[in-house]
């Protein structure tokens, strides 16, 4: 059984793990939902921004799955995770054909952690050119378990 | 090319004349925990590791209707067109200070916040600030 706290710390700190783990996106910077973080200002060696990567979890719905006394009744609780990867624009996207194939393995090898799932990881999705960066984004369904 | 000091130096007279003192706060971005960023900081803003002392600094807030409002909302982006109010600060009344830098604006108790800015700095000389202010 998954607390709503455990399910973030889950959710998102696995994700950052892997980030933090790959030679690539290590030195990328991470921003998270509802945690102040200016815009990157920095620009690379080529004089172009440098990217970024933010993660949020969102419930979406869920509801009562057994009967039972108070205390002892199972609920569920589905949601998205959404990881958006933030790349300088122009470069025919060589660099988030690069970043977004390890945010997307790093989602599909996430095994429940504290019986959290994540299942039906997307595609690239292209949202295009958000201000001074190209963003792609990758989302994955998940819902875990708590009694109450 | 044009010297812009002395439109500077007037900016500054006349919202100094015309405004009033406020805060502006800069929310703590160090997280209570190194190993979780993700659950952000609880700290206030000004004490702590990474806290920001803020600055306080002469405002002149004006009507956001007309030319002007439209202006500022044209300048601050399409996706934040509202607004409730929006102040001036004269870019010499800081100096040094990047009005970029701030979250929030405190005027008398009550907590705005920032919405959006815009800077006019027709050449090197930067001018006046307009900041966008929301509930």
């Amino acid at each position: 059984m998954t607390t709503i706290t455990q399910a973030r710390d889950a959710l998102i700190g696995a994700m950052d793990a892997a980030l933090a783990a790959d030679a690539i996106t290590t030195a990328i910077a991470r921003q998270y939902d509802d945690v102040r973080a200016d815009q990157p200002t920095a620009v690379d060696a080529a004089g172009k921004p440098v990217p970024f990567i933010r993660m949020t979890v969102r419930h979406v719905d869920g509801g009562q799955d057994t009967m039972g006394n108070v205390g002892n009744r199972r609920f569920v609780s589905r949601g998205i995770l959404t990881v958006q990867v933030f790349t300088a624009p122009g470069d025919g996207h060589k660099l988030s054909d690069t970043i977004v194939p390890i945010v997307r393995r790093a989602m599909q090898s996430l095994r429940s952690p504290n019986a959290v799932w994540l299942f039906d990881v997307s595609p690239p999705l292209e949202i295009g050119v958000t201000g001074a960066w190209f963003q792609v984004n990758v989302r994955g369904a998940f819902t875990y378990e708590e009694v109450a | 090319m044009v010297n812009f000091t002395n439109a500077a130096a007037t900016a500054k007279r006349l919202v100094e004349a015309n405004g009033r003192s406020v805060a502006l706060v800069r929310e703590n971005r160090t997280a209570d925990t190194p190993g979780e960023p993700w659950r952000g900081s609880s700290s206030t803003p000004a004490t702590g590791t990474g806290g920001d002392p803020g600055t306080s600094v002469l405002a002149c807030f004006v009507s956001d209707g007309g030319g002007l409002g439209r202006e500022v909302r044209d300048a601050v982006g399409q996706l934040v067109t509202e607004f409730d109010q929006m102040c001036l600060v004269a870019a010499t009344s800081a100096p040094g200070v990047d009005l970029e830098r701030y979250d929030r604006l405190l005027d008398g108790g009550v907590s705005w916040k920032i919405v959006g800015r815009a800077q006019l700095k027709p050449s090197t000389t930067s001018v006046l600030w307009i900041l966008a202010l929301k509930r």
